[in-house]
């Protein structure tokens, strides 16, 4: 198995908006186990809360397209379809949280590593794949998100 | 084999207070994050089958492992896949 990474921002609104979509490939579906992410806040910090969530969804709807990095450079291209600063959000399956809803201050960053084997994954299903997202109600600057796993 | 308390993953959340660790744990049937917050009150499950923890939801309450519920959804993809492949033959023929 390779790893690969990637990171996505996304501006924040008062609503859940994607920053970032770790997915099965469109045409050779496949499964990615993510092992660990980071979620942080761009540009000034100061104290709000920022509500962040992680959820899987069925479709990856229409985002940046992201390249992700190799973690080492002998590696095959990464398989997974990646998308960052999503303009349509992605079809979101209902009560499938891999991280619940959770506020955390705009000047922490928060990292998560899995025990080895304790990962996080999807279904090797065309569209499926993990969203992450966040919302705030006044503060518009970006978050953003970076995420780690094995194909 | 290890034991459970030291089969947790890690969350670290960096301030200017500086940084908190916190430990956490993957549900063995929904794949869902739990972050351990000592004192929090909630209450989690251990499935005895899979012999790993689980997050308490009444959903996860029966033993159905992660991996068969993926599969299940990967075997429901396969199906519809080929039973499209079927018609779109019966159609030609």
């Amino acid at each position: 198995m390779a790893k690969y990474q990637a990171k996505g921002d996304q501006t924040l609104t008062t609503t859940f908006v994607t920053a970032l979509t770790v997915g099965s490939n469109a045409t050779t579906a496949q499964r990615n186990s993510l092992y660990r992410f980071t979620l942080s806040i761009g540009l000034t910090p100061s104290d709000s809360q920022i509500t962040w969530e992680g959820q899987r969804c069925s479709a990856l709807g229409t985002s940046t397209a992201v390249v992700p990095g190799l973690m080492d450079a002998g590696d095959r291209a990464a398989q997974a379809a990646v998308g960052e600063n999503h303009t349509v959000e992605p079809t979101l399956t209902a009560d499938a949280f891999f991280l619940e809803e959770m506020a955390l201050n705009a000047r922490a960053t928060f990292m998560w590593n899995a025990f080895p084997g304790e990962i996080l994954n999807h279904a090797a299903t065309v569209g499926m794949g993990l969203a992450f997202k966040a919302l705030h109600a006044t503060r518009t600057e970006d978050f953003l998100v970076q995420a780690y796993w094995d194909e | 084999m290890i034991p459970q308390i030291q089969r947790s993953g890690e969350v670290a959340v960096t301030d200017d207070r500086g940084m908190r660790e916190y430990r956490s744990f993957v549900c063995a049937h929904c794949n869902r994050i739990i972050i351990v917050k000592p004192g929090s009150g909630r209450q989690r499950g251990f499935c005895l089958l899979c012999q790993r923890p689980t997050c308490g939801h009444a959903a996860c309450g029966h033993c159905v492992p992660w991996e068969a519920k993926l599969e299940a959804m990967e075997g429901r993809r396969r199906f519809w896949k080929q039973l499209e492949l079927t018609s779109a033959g019966m159609i030609r023929s």
